[in-house]
């Protein structure tokens, strides 16, 4: 067979997935994160002085000039964790089990694969919830957030900063498996 | 149809019933959750930052091509065009996971959802070992034709 034939038909079969792709992608939208190369202002107003939570439920007592939901810093994700807000880890379960922030649910971007993560189910849609990964050039925090989102969330932050930061702080950290008992 | 195929005509049949299928899968399970597809297009980082729009065609593009070529494969019709558009395709994913590996990227493959087999969690050199192997296969199936039970007429190889 001649290769141009080959290379009129190689021609065709793109043409027509790319034209399918086209009309598929305007009837299934999807999002992109909004990457961010450095840290969001610091909080306007300190985070509580211990980890220890003393106040609930979770969203009562934030300042009026904190952000309803998107990037947030290192303090101002500690001093969401100091109102009993959720955190979720974006990571994957090997780096979750060797220390995550105290009490966060595993909320790796695969769970989502199959529809909505168990640890989901356990949360409240219009309650804060801190996702959060490695840091740095990590995406995958972002990325837990937009299907978050999609699935009703409305109060979804992301703490730019990632696990190392709170851990260098000397936050609360703990290991093994998560609140379910590693089930999530 | 050749009468009777040749060696290598048993040989790149169920190579091509296996490269088709698994390509076939793998476009369906990135098409099931593109959200999650494009997640993994946009961590490799190689568009420009304001270039979401291209971002989500491929996003859209690879699976759709994926499942084309595949069925084609499969069939053995336009068998060497699709084997030509995977030869392509896994260069492509070539180059991608080198430049990912090259600038120390943590980007999740999403290659078949769920389920990555053998090669799991980040991008790493069992994927360019796996594609690679893929593409081996997708250059003998351009080469050799679709073999035993296609639809493509191929000249009998002595």
């Amino acid at each position: 067979m001649s290769l141009s034939i080959t290379l009129y038909r190689t021609s065709a079969i793109l043409i027509i997935a790319v034209c399918a792709a086209g009309v598929d992608s305007i009837f299934r939208p999807v999002r992109l994160p909004e990457r961010t190369a450095s840290t969001s202002p610091a909080p306007t107003q300190p985070p509580s002085a211990s980890g220890a939570a003393t106040e609930q439920p979770t969203k009562t007592a934030l300042a009026a000039s904190f952000p309803d939901k998107g990037d947030i810093t290192l303090a101002q994700a500690r001093e969401l964790f100091s109102k009993k807000a959720a955190f979720a880890d974006a990571r994957n379960r090997k780096d979750y089990d060797a220390g995550h922030v105290e009490g966060a649910w595993h909320m790796p971007l695969e769970d989502f694969s199959g529809g909505s993560p168990e640890a989901a189910q356990f949360l409240n849609k219009t309650d804060p919830i801190v996702v959060y990964c490695t840091g740095g050039d990590c995406h995958a925090s972002h990325d837990v957030v937009i299907m978050l989102e999609a699935m009703g969330f409305t109060r979804c932050y992301v703490m730019v900063d990632g696990y190392p930061a709170w851990q260098q702080a000397g936050y609360e950290t703990s290991t093994g498996p998560g609140p379910t008992g590693g089930g999530q | 149809m050749s009468k009777v195929p040749s060696t290598w005509g048993w040989l790149t049949m169920p190579l091509r019933l296996l490269m088709g299928g698994l390509f076939v899968f793998a476009g369906y399970v990135k098409l099931s959750n593109p959200q999650l597809f494009a997640f993994s297009v946009a961590a490799f980082d190689v568009f420009p930052k304001d270039a979401g729009h291209a971002v989500k065609l491929v996003a859209f593009a690879v699976p759709w091509t994926e499942i084309i070529a595949g069925t084609l494969l499969i069939l053995g019709l336009w068998t060497r065009a699709a084997a030509l558009v995977f030869s392509l395709l896994l260069l492509a994913f070539i180059i991608g996971i080198v430049s990912v590996l090259k600038r120390n990227l943590n980007v999740e493959c999403g290659c078949f959802g769920k389920f990555e087999v053998p090669c799991k969690g980040n991008l790493g050199t069992c994927h360019l070992v796996r594609n690679g192997v893929m593409l081996a296969v997708a250059l003998l199936i351009l080469v050799k034709g679709p073999g035993a039970f296609a639809i493509d007429r191929e000249p009998r190889a002595n």
